[in-house]
Protein backbone atom coordinates (compact mmCIF):
# COMPACT_ATOMS: atom_id res chain seq x y z
CA UNK A 1 0.00 0.00 0.00
CA UNK A 2 1.36 3.53 -0.92
CA UNK A 3 2.28 5.94 1.92
CA UNK A 4 -0.29 8.48 2.84
CA UNK A 5 -3.23 6.34 1.19
CA UNK A 6 -5.91 5.03 3.33
CA UNK A 7 -7.25 1.55 3.21
CA UNK A 8 -10.90 1.09 2.94
CA UNK A 9 -12.18 -0.59 6.39
CA UNK A 10 -15.10 -3.03 5.67
CA UNK A 11 -18.18 -1.86 7.78
CA UNK A 12 -19.58 -4.65 9.79
CA UNK A 13 -23.14 -4.38 10.04
CA UNK A 14 -25.26 -6.10 12.41
CA UNK A 15 -28.53 -8.23 11.44
CA UNK A 16 -30.55 -5.47 12.45
CA UNK A 17 -29.19 -3.01 10.47
CA UNK A 18 -28.99 -5.08 7.33
CA UNK A 19 -32.97 -5.80 8.28
CA UNK A 20 -32.99 -1.89 8.37
CA UNK A 21 -31.40 -1.30 5.31
CA UNK A 22 -33.22 -3.68 3.42
CA UNK A 23 -35.93 -1.87 4.32
CA UNK A 24 -35.21 1.00 2.69
CA UNK A 25 -33.80 -0.33 -0.81
CA UNK A 26 -35.07 0.93 -4.00
CA UNK A 27 -37.02 -0.56 -5.98
CA UNK A 28 -36.41 -3.97 -4.45
CA UNK A 29 -37.56 -6.83 -6.45
CA UNK A 30 -38.41 -9.74 -6.00
CA UNK A 31 -40.30 -9.19 -2.82
CA UNK A 32 -37.80 -9.93 0.19
CA UNK A 33 -40.41 -11.91 1.74
CA UNK A 34 -40.80 -13.85 -1.11
CA UNK A 35 -37.83 -16.27 0.18
CA UNK A 36 -39.85 -16.77 3.66
CA UNK A 37 -42.65 -19.21 3.55
CA UNK A 38 -46.41 -18.12 4.79
CA UNK A 39 -46.91 -18.16 8.54
CA UNK A 40 -49.55 -21.35 8.05
CA UNK A 41 -46.63 -22.69 5.70
CA UNK A 42 -44.04 -22.00 8.56
CA UNK A 43 -46.15 -23.56 11.34
CA UNK A 44 -47.13 -26.57 9.18
CA UNK A 45 -43.08 -27.12 8.28
CA UNK A 46 -42.11 -26.81 11.99
CA UNK A 47 -45.32 -29.70 12.44
CA UNK A 48 -43.94 -31.57 9.97
CA UNK A 49 -40.03 -31.33 10.57
CA UNK A 50 -41.04 -32.30 15.08
CA UNK A 51 -43.18 -35.11 13.67
CA UNK A 52 -39.80 -36.14 11.63
CA UNK A 53 -37.57 -35.48 14.66
CA UNK A 54 -40.00 -37.67 16.61
CA UNK A 55 -39.38 -40.41 14.31
CA UNK A 56 -36.10 -39.61 13.57
CA UNK A 57 -34.59 -38.70 16.95
CA UNK A 58 -33.90 -35.60 15.27
CA UNK A 59 -34.94 -32.31 16.20
CA UNK A 60 -34.93 -29.20 13.81
CA UNK A 61 -31.87 -27.16 13.66
CA UNK A 62 -32.11 -23.46 14.45
CA UNK A 63 -32.30 -21.05 11.93
CA UNK A 64 -30.47 -17.94 11.52
CA UNK B 1 -67.62 -21.56 -12.88
CA UNK B 2 -65.51 -20.81 -16.10
CA UNK B 3 -62.35 -19.84 -15.98
CA UNK B 4 -60.44 -16.88 -17.76
CA UNK B 5 -57.31 -17.79 -20.14
CA UNK B 6 -55.78 -14.81 -21.12
CA UNK B 7 -53.24 -15.20 -23.81
CA UNK B 8 -49.79 -13.32 -23.19
CA UNK B 9 -47.74 -12.41 -26.74
CA UNK B 10 -44.06 -11.21 -26.55
CA UNK B 11 -45.44 -7.96 -28.06
CA UNK B 12 -43.02 -6.01 -27.25
CA UNK B 13 -40.22 -8.27 -28.15
CA UNK B 14 -38.65 -9.23 -31.61
CA UNK B 15 -36.35 -11.62 -32.29
CA UNK B 16 -35.62 -15.03 -31.36
CA UNK B 17 -36.51 -14.68 -28.40
CA UNK B 18 -40.35 -14.37 -29.12
CA UNK B 19 -42.21 -16.11 -31.51
CA UNK B 20 -44.91 -17.83 -28.91
CA UNK B 21 -47.51 -17.10 -26.66
CA UNK B 22 -48.32 -18.48 -23.09
CA UNK B 23 -51.99 -18.66 -21.61
CA UNK B 24 -52.21 -17.41 -17.62
CA UNK B 25 -55.57 -19.65 -16.45
CA UNK B 26 -57.49 -18.06 -13.50
CA UNK B 27 -60.05 -19.39 -11.74
CA UNK B 28 -62.92 -17.93 -10.73
CA UNK B 29 -61.97 -18.64 -7.20
CA UNK B 30 -60.17 -15.25 -7.68
CA UNK B 31 -62.41 -12.75 -8.85
CA UNK B 32 -65.64 -14.19 -7.42
CA UNK B 33 -64.25 -14.15 -3.79
CA UNK B 34 -62.14 -10.50 -3.63
CA UNK B 35 -63.03 -10.73 0.01
CA UNK B 36 -61.25 -13.90 0.54
CA UNK B 37 -57.67 -12.21 -0.87
CA UNK B 38 -55.72 -10.38 1.58
CA UNK B 39 -53.65 -7.72 0.05
CA UNK B 40 -50.91 -5.64 1.31
CA UNK B 41 -51.35 -2.37 0.76
CA UNK B 42 -48.54 0.31 0.75
CA UNK B 43 -46.94 4.16 -0.70
CA UNK B 44 -46.45 3.93 -4.03
CA UNK B 45 -42.29 3.90 -4.97
CA UNK B 46 -42.57 7.86 -5.40
CA UNK B 47 -44.19 8.77 -2.14
CA UNK B 48 -42.51 6.45 0.33
CA UNK B 49 -38.93 6.37 -0.77
CA UNK B 50 -36.50 6.43 2.26
CA UNK B 51 -39.59 6.14 4.29
CA UNK B 52 -39.46 2.69 5.77
CA UNK B 53 -41.50 3.20 8.55
CA UNK B 54 -44.53 4.31 6.29
CA UNK B 55 -47.47 2.71 7.87
CA UNK B 56 -48.88 -0.15 5.32
CA UNK B 57 -52.02 -1.97 5.18
CA UNK B 58 -53.74 -5.50 4.94
CA UNK B 59 -57.56 -5.47 3.61
CA UNK B 60 -59.29 -7.61 1.11
CA UNK B 61 -59.48 -6.87 -2.30
CA UNK B 62 -63.02 -6.28 -1.92
CA UNK B 63 -62.52 -3.89 0.54
CA UNK B 64 -59.52 -1.64 -1.49
CA UNK B 65 -61.27 -1.60 -4.31
CA UNK B 66 -64.26 -1.10 -4.25
CA UNK B 67 -64.62 0.19 -0.74
CA UNK B 68 -65.89 3.60 0.16
CA UNK B 69 -63.18 3.97 2.96
CA UNK B 70 -61.83 7.35 2.56
CA UNK B 71 -58.22 5.83 3.72
CA UNK B 72 -58.61 4.58 -0.21
CA UNK B 73 -59.37 7.65 -1.57
CA UNK B 74 -55.57 8.54 -0.70
CA UNK B 75 -53.96 8.13 -4.12
CA UNK B 76 -50.09 6.60 -3.30
CA UNK B 77 -51.59 3.89 -2.20
CA UNK B 78 -51.70 0.26 -3.94
CA UNK B 79 -50.30 -3.35 -3.76
CA UNK B 80 -47.76 -2.85 -6.39
CA UNK B 81 -47.02 -6.66 -5.68
CA UNK B 82 -47.04 -9.52 -3.57
CA UNK B 83 -47.02 -13.31 -3.86
CA UNK B 84 -50.14 -14.98 -4.54
CA UNK B 85 -51.48 -16.64 -1.07
CA UNK B 86 -50.69 -20.19 -1.43
CA UNK B 87 -54.74 -20.91 -0.60
CA UNK B 88 -54.79 -19.41 -3.89
CA UNK B 89 -52.19 -21.12 -5.46
CA UNK B 90 -54.42 -23.60 -7.18
CA UNK B 91 -56.51 -21.01 -8.67
CA UNK B 92 -53.74 -20.18 -10.99
CA UNK B 93 -51.75 -22.02 -13.62
CA UNK B 94 -49.55 -21.11 -16.63
CA UNK B 95 -50.28 -22.91 -19.79
CA UNK B 96 -46.73 -22.70 -22.14
CA UNK B 97 -45.59 -24.78 -25.28
CA UNK B 98 -43.23 -27.47 -24.58
CA UNK B 99 -39.67 -26.50 -24.23
CA UNK B 100 -40.24 -22.69 -23.41
CA UNK B 101 -39.78 -23.19 -19.39
CA UNK B 102 -36.79 -25.77 -17.83
CA UNK B 103 -39.09 -25.79 -14.62
CA UNK B 104 -42.67 -27.19 -13.79
CA UNK B 105 -43.30 -24.54 -11.22
CA UNK B 106 -43.96 -20.18 -11.65
CA UNK B 107 -43.88 -17.50 -9.22
CA UNK B 108 -47.54 -15.95 -9.48
CA UNK B 109 -47.80 -12.13 -7.93
CA UNK B 110 -50.60 -10.47 -7.26
CA UNK B 111 -50.57 -6.31 -8.79
CA UNK B 112 -53.49 -3.98 -7.54
CA UNK B 113 -54.58 -0.22 -7.74
CA UNK B 114 -57.70 1.56 -7.95
CA UNK B 115 -57.98 4.57 -10.71
CA UNK B 116 -54.50 7.00 -10.82
CA UNK B 117 -51.98 5.15 -8.92
CA UNK B 118 -48.90 4.14 -10.44
CA UNK B 119 -46.00 1.91 -9.99
CA UNK B 120 -42.38 3.20 -11.36
CA UNK B 121 -40.96 2.31 -14.46
CA UNK B 122 -38.56 -0.02 -13.45
CA UNK B 123 -36.88 -3.59 -14.63
CA UNK B 124 -36.70 -6.49 -12.39
CA UNK B 125 -33.77 -8.63 -11.55
CA UNK B 126 -35.18 -11.97 -11.55
CA UNK B 127 -34.19 -12.19 -15.30
CA UNK B 128 -37.70 -14.67 -16.05
CA UNK B 129 -40.47 -13.73 -18.52
CA UNK B 130 -43.45 -12.13 -16.87
CA UNK B 131 -46.90 -13.46 -18.23
CA UNK B 132 -48.93 -10.27 -17.16
CA UNK B 133 -52.24 -11.05 -17.48
CA UNK B 134 -55.41 -8.32 -15.89
CA UNK B 135 -58.49 -10.19 -14.07
CA UNK B 136 -60.40 -6.86 -13.37
CA UNK B 137 -60.40 -3.69 -14.61
CA UNK B 138 -57.90 -1.27 -16.81
CA UNK B 139 -54.62 -0.33 -16.81
CA UNK B 140 -52.08 0.42 -18.78
CA UNK B 141 -48.55 -0.55 -18.85
CA UNK B 142 -45.36 1.51 -20.32
CA UNK B 143 -42.81 -0.65 -21.37
CA UNK B 144 -39.34 -0.15 -22.72
CA UNK B 145 -36.78 -2.19 -24.12
CA UNK B 146 -33.44 -2.52 -21.59
CA UNK B 147 -31.21 -0.57 -23.95
CA UNK B 148 -33.35 2.86 -22.85
CA UNK B 149 -32.12 3.18 -19.55
CA UNK B 150 -29.31 5.87 -20.69
CA UNK B 151 -32.55 8.31 -20.75
CA UNK B 152 -34.06 7.19 -18.07
CA UNK B 153 -32.50 8.50 -15.28
CA UNK B 154 -31.94 4.92 -13.88
CA UNK B 155 -31.17 4.79 -10.20
CA UNK B 156 -29.90 1.34 -10.04
CA UNK B 157 -33.35 -0.31 -11.34
CA UNK B 158 -35.90 2.51 -10.58
CA UNK B 159 -36.23 5.64 -12.96
CA UNK B 160 -36.29 8.90 -11.52
CA UNK B 161 -38.53 9.88 -13.79
CA UNK B 162 -42.47 9.57 -12.87
CA UNK B 163 -43.31 8.90 -16.57
CA UNK B 164 -46.89 7.40 -15.57
CA UNK B 165 -47.61 11.13 -14.13
CA UNK B 166 -45.96 12.71 -17.23
CA UNK B 167 -48.37 14.20 -19.21
CA UNK B 168 -49.97 12.38 -22.58
CA UNK B 169 -47.67 14.49 -25.11
CA UNK B 170 -44.29 14.24 -23.27
CA UNK B 171 -44.94 10.51 -22.79
CA UNK B 172 -45.58 9.74 -26.16
CA UNK B 173 -42.48 11.68 -27.03
CA UNK B 174 -40.73 9.67 -24.66
CA UNK B 175 -41.58 6.95 -25.85
CA UNK B 176 -41.21 7.30 -29.30
CA UNK B 177 -37.73 8.48 -28.69
CA UNK B 178 -36.71 5.21 -26.64
CA UNK B 179 -38.58 2.83 -28.39
CA UNK B 180 -41.04 2.32 -25.53
CA UNK B 181 -44.85 0.90 -26.06
CA UNK B 182 -47.93 1.87 -24.29
CA UNK B 183 -50.14 -1.12 -23.71
CA UNK B 184 -53.61 -1.04 -22.15
CA UNK B 185 -55.20 -3.75 -20.72
CA UNK B 186 -58.19 -4.82 -19.50
CA UNK B 187 -59.78 -7.47 -18.08
CA UNK B 188 -59.24 -10.88 -20.30
CA UNK B 189 -56.26 -9.33 -21.87
CA UNK B 190 -52.37 -9.98 -21.07
CA UNK B 191 -49.21 -9.16 -22.50
CA UNK B 192 -45.46 -11.36 -21.79
CA UNK B 193 -42.62 -9.21 -21.58
CA UNK B 194 -39.10 -10.13 -20.10
CA UNK B 195 -38.55 -8.64 -16.95
CA UNK B 196 -35.13 -7.21 -17.49
CA UNK B 197 -37.27 -4.88 -19.79
CA UNK B 198 -38.32 -1.25 -18.34
CA UNK B 199 -41.86 -1.26 -17.47
CA UNK B 200 -44.17 1.02 -15.23
CA UNK B 201 -47.89 1.36 -14.38
CA UNK B 202 -50.52 3.96 -14.28
CA UNK B 203 -54.07 2.31 -13.28
CA UNK B 204 -57.35 3.95 -15.00
CA UNK B 205 -59.61 2.18 -12.81
CA UNK B 206 -59.85 0.08 -9.80
CA UNK B 207 -57.97 -2.98 -11.32
CA UNK B 208 -56.45 -6.75 -10.23
CA UNK B 209 -53.88 -8.43 -12.17
CA UNK B 210 -51.66 -11.30 -11.89
CA UNK B 211 -48.58 -11.61 -13.23
CA UNK B 212 -46.69 -15.37 -13.65
CA UNK B 213 -43.10 -15.60 -14.12
CA UNK B 214 -40.83 -18.33 -15.32
CA UNK B 215 -37.48 -19.29 -16.59
CA UNK B 216 -36.74 -20.09 -20.16
CA UNK B 217 -33.29 -21.67 -19.91
CA UNK B 218 -31.21 -22.37 -16.98
CA UNK B 219 -28.46 -19.53 -16.72
CA UNK B 220 -30.22 -16.64 -14.90
CA UNK B 221 -29.93 -17.35 -11.49
CA UNK B 222 -26.57 -16.38 -10.91
CA UNK B 223 -26.82 -13.18 -12.31
CA UNK B 224 -30.08 -12.58 -10.10
CA UNK B 225 -27.85 -12.67 -7.03
CA UNK B 226 -25.28 -9.92 -8.54
CA UNK B 227 -26.01 -6.73 -6.86
CA UNK B 228 -28.33 -4.48 -9.69
CA UNK B 229 -27.25 -2.44 -12.35
CA UNK B 230 -28.79 -1.06 -15.00
CA UNK B 231 -25.69 -2.25 -17.29
CA UNK B 232 -25.40 -5.64 -16.39
CA UNK B 233 -29.07 -5.69 -16.89
CA UNK B 234 -28.22 -4.87 -20.62
CA UNK B 235 -25.84 -7.56 -20.73
CA UNK B 236 -28.34 -10.44 -18.90
CA UNK B 237 -30.53 -9.39 -21.86
CA UNK B 238 -28.12 -10.35 -24.62
CA UNK B 239 -27.52 -13.96 -22.57
CA UNK B 240 -31.34 -14.42 -22.06
CA UNK B 241 -31.85 -13.89 -25.72
CA UNK B 242 -29.01 -16.58 -26.78
CA UNK B 243 -30.17 -19.08 -24.29
CA UNK B 244 -27.44 -18.53 -21.81
CA UNK B 245 -24.49 -21.01 -22.67
CA UNK B 246 -20.47 -20.55 -22.13
CA UNK B 247 -20.19 -17.28 -23.36
CA UNK B 248 -22.50 -16.29 -20.38
CA UNK B 249 -20.62 -18.63 -18.23
CA UNK B 250 -17.74 -17.03 -19.31
CA UNK B 251 -18.80 -13.60 -18.73
CA UNK B 252 -20.00 -14.86 -15.19
CA UNK B 253 -16.77 -16.74 -14.05
CA UNK B 254 -14.98 -12.86 -14.37
CA UNK B 255 -17.85 -11.53 -12.56
CA UNK B 256 -17.23 -13.61 -9.79
CA UNK B 257 -13.25 -13.06 -9.80
CA UNK B 258 -14.18 -9.19 -9.68
CA UNK B 259 -16.87 -9.84 -6.77
CA UNK B 260 -14.67 -12.03 -4.43
CA UNK B 261 -11.39 -12.05 -5.70
CA UNK B 262 -10.28 -8.61 -6.01
CA UNK B 263 -8.13 -7.12 -3.89
CA UNK B 264 -9.42 -3.16 -2.23
CA UNK B 265 -12.62 -2.17 -0.65
CA UNK B 266 -16.12 -2.33 -2.16
CA UNK B 267 -15.54 0.94 -4.47
CA UNK B 268 -12.64 -0.66 -5.77
CA UNK B 269 -14.24 -3.84 -6.77
CA UNK B 270 -17.83 -1.61 -7.82
CA UNK B 271 -15.55 0.22 -10.55
CA UNK B 272 -13.75 -2.96 -11.65
CA UNK B 273 -17.21 -4.53 -12.02
CA UNK B 274 -18.53 -1.53 -13.98
CA UNK B 275 -15.74 -1.08 -16.24
CA UNK B 276 -15.82 -5.03 -16.46
CA UNK B 277 -20.13 -4.23 -17.67
CA UNK B 278 -18.93 -1.47 -20.26
CA UNK B 279 -16.00 -3.72 -22.04
CA UNK B 280 -18.83 -6.26 -22.11
CA UNK B 281 -21.51 -3.82 -24.09
CA UNK B 282 -18.62 -2.02 -25.95
CA UNK B 283 -17.67 -5.02 -27.49
CA UNK B 284 -21.43 -6.35 -28.75
CA UNK B 285 -21.83 -3.06 -30.23
CA UNK B 286 -23.73 -0.93 -27.55
CA UNK B 287 -21.92 1.53 -27.35
CA UNK B 288 -24.69 4.25 -26.85
CA UNK B 289 -25.00 4.83 -22.64
CA UNK B 290 -21.26 2.11 -22.18
CA UNK B 291 -18.93 4.60 -23.17
CA UNK B 292 -20.60 8.03 -23.17
CA UNK B 293 -23.52 8.34 -21.34
CA UNK B 294 -22.14 5.75 -18.01
CA UNK B 295 -19.27 7.22 -17.71
CA UNK B 296 -17.77 7.57 -14.01
CA UNK B 297 -19.10 11.03 -13.58
CA UNK B 298 -22.44 9.39 -14.58
CA UNK B 299 -23.00 7.01 -11.99
CA UNK B 300 -26.09 7.13 -10.09
CA UNK B 301 -25.13 3.03 -9.15
CA UNK B 302 -22.07 4.96 -7.29
CA UNK B 303 -23.80 8.33 -5.95
CA UNK B 304 -27.12 7.74 -5.12
CA UNK B 305 -27.11 3.91 -3.61
CA UNK B 306 -23.59 4.18 -1.52
CA UNK B 307 -25.09 2.41 1.36
CA UNK B 308 -26.82 -0.48 -0.90
CA UNK B 309 -23.27 -1.20 -2.08
CA UNK B 310 -21.10 -0.63 0.85
CA UNK B 311 -23.30 -3.92 1.99
CA UNK B 312 -22.90 -5.84 -1.51
CA UNK B 313 -18.79 -5.31 -1.69
CA UNK B 314 -18.13 -4.24 1.73
CA UNK B 315 -17.03 -7.86 2.61
CA UNK B 316 -19.14 -6.65 5.43
CA UNK B 317 -18.81 -9.96 7.66
CA UNK B 318 -22.32 -10.83 8.20
CA UNK B 319 -23.58 -14.23 9.91
CA UNK B 320 -23.39 -16.54 6.98
CA UNK B 321 -20.08 -17.23 5.18
CA UNK B 322 -19.41 -21.16 5.72
CA UNK B 323 -19.42 -23.30 3.12
CA UNK B 324 -20.30 -25.85 5.68
CA UNK B 325 -23.80 -24.38 6.03
CA UNK B 326 -26.48 -26.27 5.02
CA UNK B 327 -28.19 -22.93 3.50
CA UNK B 328 -25.40 -22.26 1.51
CA UNK B 329 -25.50 -25.34 0.32
CA UNK B 330 -28.96 -24.98 -0.78
CA UNK B 331 -28.71 -21.91 -2.16
CA UNK B 332 -25.99 -22.72 -4.29
CA UNK B 333 -27.68 -25.95 -6.01
CA UNK B 334 -30.84 -23.77 -6.47
CA UNK B 335 -28.55 -20.42 -8.01
CA UNK B 336 -26.75 -23.07 -10.01
CA UNK B 337 -29.57 -26.17 -10.92
CA UNK B 338 -28.88 -27.37 -14.38
CA UNK B 339 -26.07 -25.75 -15.23
CA UNK B 340 -22.69 -27.26 -15.62
CA UNK B 341 -20.00 -25.70 -12.93
CA UNK B 342 -18.88 -27.44 -10.41
CA UNK B 343 -19.41 -25.96 -6.86
CA UNK B 344 -16.41 -24.18 -6.20
CA UNK B 345 -15.17 -21.41 -3.85
CA UNK B 346 -16.41 -18.58 -5.92
CA UNK B 347 -20.17 -20.25 -6.47
CA UNK B 348 -20.63 -21.05 -2.73
CA UNK B 349 -19.14 -17.35 -1.68
CA UNK B 350 -21.77 -16.37 -4.17
CA UNK B 351 -24.18 -18.69 -2.36
CA UNK B 352 -23.12 -17.27 1.12
CA UNK B 353 -23.46 -13.55 -0.84
CA UNK B 354 -27.05 -14.22 -1.91
CA UNK B 355 -28.12 -15.12 2.05
CA UNK B 356 -26.88 -12.36 2.78
CA UNK B 357 -28.30 -10.03 0.93
CA UNK B 358 -31.71 -11.76 0.20
CA UNK B 359 -31.47 -11.68 -3.18
CA UNK B 360 -31.55 -14.65 -5.80
CA UNK B 361 -32.94 -16.67 -3.49
CA UNK B 362 -35.53 -19.97 -4.22
CA UNK B 363 -39.11 -18.79 -3.46
CA UNK B 364 -41.32 -20.11 -0.99
CA UNK B 365 -43.90 -17.89 -2.32
CA UNK B 366 -46.36 -17.80 -4.99
CA UNK B 367 -45.70 -20.67 -6.34
CA UNK B 368 -47.87 -22.02 -9.41
CA UNK B 369 -48.13 -24.62 -11.51
CA UNK B 370 -46.51 -24.62 -15.20
CA UNK B 371 -48.43 -27.00 -17.62
CA UNK B 372 -46.97 -27.61 -21.30
CA UNK B 373 -49.39 -27.68 -24.52
CA UNK B 374 -48.37 -27.78 -28.08
CA UNK B 375 -46.69 -24.89 -29.55
CA UNK B 376 -48.71 -22.05 -31.93
CA UNK B 377 -47.07 -20.64 -34.65
CA UNK B 378 -47.47 -16.52 -33.98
Amino acid sequence: MKAGVKKEQPVRLSQQELRDSRAGKLGRFPSEDLYEPEQEDAKERKATSQREGALSGKHEKPRG
Amino acid sequence: MTDLKIDCEPTVVTGSASGFEVQVVATKEITSRLGDLNLNIRGDYYSSFNRPDQEGYTVSAEEYLFGENEKWQDETLLCPEMPLPRHMASAVRLMIPQGRSWTSQAVALVHAGRAKRTAPVHFDWDHKWVAHACLMGRKRLYIFPPDAGWLLSPVVNTSALNIPRFSQPDRRELLNKLGGVEISLEAGQGVLFPSMFWHGVLYDESSLSISVRFEPYPGGRPFAVLPRSWLLQRLVWWFFQRGYGPESDQFLTECLQLLFLKKGGWKNRYRHLAALYRRALVERGKQRGAEELASENFSAEMALASHELKLYYGGSPTAIQSAEDDRVQEAAEYIFEAIRRPLGASELRLAAHALNVRQGLPPKRGLVEIETTEEKSL
